[in-house]
């Protein structure tokens, strides 16, 4: 019996250790959030949403300014990586998954992890030679494409193992029936495995929305709403990560608290997207 | 999988391959295989099996589990093309044509060839009428006059209709296991294949289905040629006219139903039928 006793104080003491590591995890998130909400939350007012930034005397003297130039610019900017990282990105995890037996699938499997793995500061210099160089000028686009190279390996993996765990014999049947293979894949298993895609697209839309290094040399950033629309994707663009950097780096009190605020959009941009990617892929279908 | 590899015996000459008790060559044969061999990299899975099919009957194929069945079946419409270390000698001849020739598009061949699995497929995201039209509806045909009738005769065939017929458009996943085979198969018969290959269709089902399954079977022999793996030593006496007993990756024995059972020509066949081992 005493060995029973000893066994089970080993048992609570090991059960408490899993305790602490999980506040140890939880406890950098809580205390982050309620810090942004914090310092952010004195800062936020209507103006935030619907003035541009303008030079910091506006700040300082206290007249009207906000950051909806850099909220519209982070939205056109995200979208358009994303427009441009699904469609190749998806391509990419259907090859990884659907044709393990071609002769280009190892190959596109180590290049895909090596681009993960890639600091992105270097994605966006290459965006800076790609696109920034040619058109003579910063802007939304550049910057887009150097998300897009952020979003791309994350979509491709995320959609391998989304189409992996529809069953093969689901691919089996359908070829059974005389179909395509192509047709097989894009009818049948894609279907199955929306959510799975659909999580994955939103776990890379979300990681690139926070990172500011690629951006600071490609949609570099910008102080004023532009003139046209189109200025969104053509000029110099402001975006929430690297504004939140330029507002911290700046020497005014008025703007350390606009940054603050600034994270603030920037977690709920995040969490708003999470939110409407979980009822959008709440499928009845698959819940029967 | 456990595979134990004999080494490998001399090549088969027309001669040591075992001969039907009926002489099935001079008859209408629809599918037959000449020297098929299937390796898994050096690994045999099945070695030099010749077997006719004649046409509208039913071949049930034995043997213990790893015995090759499988892997023999798969060859028939070439489903190992999708594995890459699986490597396809000899012939399957459809209609006195190698469906390995180079000129042949495997798409075709699968759609006069179909397959049944062994646990039941249903795609899930279609619903009941959707899994049974698949097959025409993904290769363009929008008719819904067309799509409308063929559904109903293959629900029909496959002994559904009467369960589901007022629940078409809800998922198929909502169906109970035994209606889900029933299923895949209504899916497999409405591209009328000319000979289907089913993988121990019933291995995953309760009695009652099961026998409906066979009474399906008995049905389907009027139209079509049917390839069955079956364990279950009663099914195969009950829904086929040919048996073919396979052991370790070689055919052992091959000849109708009845002799083979009541009267088998090897040893081996003998000590398996009669539960000596497998």
């Amino acid at each position: 019996m005493k060995s029973l006793k000893r066994r089970q104080i080993h048992d609570r003491f090991m059960v408490s250790l899993l305790v602490v590591s999980t506040i140890a995890v939880l406890l950098p998130l809580i205390i982050i959030i309620s810090h942004v909400l914090i310092e952010g939350f004195s800062a936020l007012n209507v103006e935030f949403f619907t003035e541009e930034l303008g030079s910091p005397s506006r700040a300082i003297q206290g007249r009207p300014t906000g950051l909806v130039h850099t909220i519209l610019g982070t939205i056109v900017v995200d979208f358009l990586a994303l427009a441009i990282a699904v469609p190749i990105g998806i391509g990419a995890g259907m090859m990884l998954s659907e044709y393990p037996e071609h002769m280009l699938n190892p190959t596109l499997r180590i290049m895909n992890d090596t681009l993960n793995g890639m600091p992105a500061i270097l994605k966006g210099l290459f965006a800076f030679v790609l696109i920034v160089k040619p058109m003579g000028t910063f802007s939304g686009l550049a910057g887009a494409v150097a998300l897009s190279f952020v979003m791309l390996p994350i979509i491709a993996r995320a959609t391998e193992s989304a189409l992996l765990s529809i069953p093969w014999t689901i691919r089996e049947a359908g070829l059974a029936l005389g179909l395509p293979r192509w047709r097989v894949v894009l009818s049948t298993v894609m279907p199955a495995a929306k959510t799975g895609l659909v999580t994955g697209i939103l776990l890379a839309f979300a990681r690139a929305a926070g990172e500011a290094a690629p951006l600071l040399f490609t949609s570099f950033g910008n102080n004023y709403l532009p003139d046209r629309w189109y200025g969104f994707i053509l000029n110099p663009v402001d975006t929430l990560p690297q504004r939140l950097y330029s507002l911290a780096i700046s020497p005014y009190e008025q703007w350390h608290s606009m940054g603050w605020a600034a994270a603030i959009v920037l977690l709920l941009f995040v969490i708003i997207t999470f939110v409407i990617a979980r009822f959008l892929t709440r499928n009845k279908m698959q819940q029967a | 999988m456990e595979t134990k590899v004999k080494p490998f015996r001399i090549k088969a000459s027309e001669n040591n391959i075992p001969k039907p008790i009926n002489d099935l060559s001079k008859m209408d044969i629809r599918l037959e295989t000449k020297n098929l061999t299937v390796k898994y990299g050096s690994v045999y899975g099945v070695r030099d099996v010749s077997i006719p099919f004649r046409n509208k009957t039913v071949t049930a194929l034995i043997g213990p589990s790893g015995c090759g069945k499988t892997t023999y079946l798969r060859a028939l419409n070439r489903m190992h093309d999708l594995t890459r270390e699986a490597k396809v000698e000899g012939a399957v001849l459809l209609e006195n044509k190698n469906i390995y020739d180079a000129d042949i598009n495997p798409v075709i061949i699968r759609r006069k060839v179909g397959m049944v699995f062994q646990k039941p497929t249903p795609f899930p995201t279609m619903s009941i009428y959707d899994n049974v039209v698949a097959g025409l509806k993904l290769v363009g045909i929008r008719n819904k006059g067309i799509l409308d009738e063929v559904c109903e005769k293959a629900l029909n065939q496959a002994a559904l209709f009467d369960e589901v017929k007022d629940r078409l458009k809800s998922p198929a996943v909502s169906l109970s296991g035994g209606q889900q085979q029933r299923l895949s198969i209504a899916r497999a018969l409405a591209v009328e294949p000319e000979v289907l290959l089913m993988d121990e269709p019933t291995s995953s089902l309760d009695p009652q289905a099961t026998l409906r399954i066979e009474e399906l079977i008995h049905t389907l022999k009027k139209d079509i040629t049917i390839i069955i793996i079956t364990h279950n030593m009663q099914q195969a006496a009950r829904v086929s006219d040919n048996t073919a007993f396979f052991y370790v990756g070689d055919l052992i024995e091959v000849g109708e139903t009845k002799s083979l059972f009541t009267n088998p020509k090897k040893k081996q066949t003998e000590d398996y039928i009669t539960g000596r081992f497998g």
